[in-house]
């Protein structure tokens, strides 16, 4: 596993002279949070679904473009050359954008704690779990998404694609079970459904504590079959 | 570097993109530490040749092996005595070049890192621009880059696409003196060039057109059975051109 190490701590390293995706990180939700908070009278009861398509998203843009990144410069196949096995690539990959999956979480959490005064009526540690979780199914669906573009444009072509039929079906707008139900088979097939279930469940204390364990299951498993997805395509593009 | 034998063989190796081909039916054999010039123009099929070599590409037809292992075979202690250059920059950037060479150093487990890449960047001649960012360096300087990164674990298999480009004269010589040096301590050396002038510092050049070897011998040999003066001349009488 030295080489999933080697990958992860190369990404944060890399991080340092990268003040756009650090900005990302940090900054950006902060102000989106504020303006939001500026916006609704009452955030409690949008900030489950913003919340989780926000994390979603951020995570999936900065995984996805930051994985395109090294195959447009070559170090992919450079590394690829090396005795790094594929599933330590990925592996590393998971790691080290995991941990900056971990702190845009947690400004996320900050911010919606400051600015939308949120309380949660599972607790925080909970909240954070489930956030988590989400961002990490967004790194590995960014991961594997991004082994099939060729350039940053065709990662933002599978925004409408991929992520904006989560946005749309996985409960923003109704919930689910009131989907027609070929769409709520569909739903139910995505992960961002998941991360919203949970969130409403630690925010809002919406659903059962089954609808919460459902969903982190739901999180790992979307997580793991990507990034095994992801190293099948990585064995598979020659 | 291993000091095991070395080898690399290529038999009928073809590769199409579509309709494309861009590698028809190549055949090398290299059972020693030589230097093997791949020489052609743009698009004649050298880097496509390089990928199939290194399991990166998946040929349509035909085999390759490096040291005796199929391409798409190589196994993690086989891809360790590989050392590769790719024709992008293929460094990264946002890092200073020692973290570079440092984190290539660390993806081939070597345990006396510190050493082996303070070695690899006196080889490339940048001890002094070591801590600089690889974002503030010219383009010769980061193929100097690119070049202490492969290099970095001492492999006998060294495979480099087109490493000269944009490099000044005095620094493209010392990096030949390089390659020799490596194959006297047992390394076969694959480079590709589109600079046909260069393969002269090669053992043998195999040319390339269209993606088909049009041939492949020694320099010398080549000047004598053409008659010509340099190896672009050699080359341009191969094709039938002149």
């Amino acid at each position: 596993m030295s080489g999933a190490q080697a990958v992860s701590l190369r990404i944060l390293m890399t991080l340092r002279g990268d003040k756009r995706t650090l900005g990302l990180i940090l900054v950006v939700p902060v102000v989106l949070i504020y303006l939001l908070s500026e916006v609704f009278e009452r955030p409690t009861e949008v900030a489950p679904v913003l919340l989780a398509v926000f994390v979603f998203m951020l995570t999936y843009i900065l995984t996805a473009i930051g994985f395109l990144r090294e195959r447009q410069a070559g170090t992919f196949e450079r590394v690829l050359v090396s005795p790094i096995s594929r599933l330590e690539l990925v592996l590393g990959y998971v790691l080290g954008y995991g941990l900056l999956a971990t702190a845009l979480s947690l400004v996320v959490l900050g911010a919606s704690v400051h600015f939308f005064e949120l309380e949660f009526e599972h607790g925080v540690a909970l909240f954070f779990l489930v956030e988590w979780l989400g961002a990490l199914s967004a790194l590995a669906i960014g991961i594997l998404l991004s082994l099939f573009a060729q350039n940053e444009f065709q990662v933002m072509q599978f925004v409408p694609i991929v992520i904006s039929p989560q946005i749309i079906l996985g409960g923003t707008f109704m919930p689910v079970e009131d989907l027609p139900f070929a769409l709520e088979v569909l739903a139910r097939a995505m992960p961002l459904t998941y991360l919203i279930q949970g969130m409403n469940y630690v925010v809002l204390d919406e659903g059962s504590a089954r609808d919460l364990w459902v969903a982190v299951v739901a999180l790992l498993f979307f997580t793991e079959l990507s990034a095994i997805a992801a190293n099948e395509t990585l064995r598979r593009v020659r | 570097m291993d000091g095991g034998d070395v080898s690399v063989a290529c038999v009928g190796l073809s590769r199409e993109f579509g309709p494309t081909v861009a590698l028809d039916g190549v055949d090398i054999r290299l059972d020693e530490p030589e230097i093997l010039g791949l020489a052609g123009p743009n698009g004649s099929g050298k880097t496509t040749l390089i990928r199939c070599l290194l399991g990166l590409l998946a040929p349509s037809a035909g085999t390759s092996a490096i040291n005796g292992v199929p391409s798409l075979e190589l196994g993690p202690a086989t891809r360790g005595r590989i050392g590769f250059m790719p024709q992008r920059e293929a460094v990264y950037s946002d890092l200073t070049v020692r973290e570079n060479v440092a984190f290539f150093a660390r993806l081939y487990g070597l345990s006396n890192r510190r050493e082996a890449v303070e070695r690899a960047l006196s080889f490339v001649e940048l001890g002094d621009r070591a801590d600089d960012r690889v974002r503030t360096l010219s383009g010769g300087l980061i193929r100097r880059v690119s070049l202490a990164c492969t290099l970095v674990h001492d492999p006998d298999v060294i495979v480099l696409d087109e490493p000269t480009v944009g490099v000044d004269p005095v620094l493209r010589a010392s990096m030949w003196r390089g390659f020799r040096e490596r194959r006297d301590d047992g390394a076969i050396v694959i480079v590709s060039t589109h600079y046909l002038g260069e393969a002269t510092n090669c053992d043998r050049v195999l040319f390339l057109r269209d993606g088909r070897a049009l041939a492949v011998d020694t320099p010398d040999a080549f000047l004598a059975s053409t008659g010509a003066a340099d190896l672009e001349s050699a080359f341009l009488e191969l094709l039938g051109e002149r």
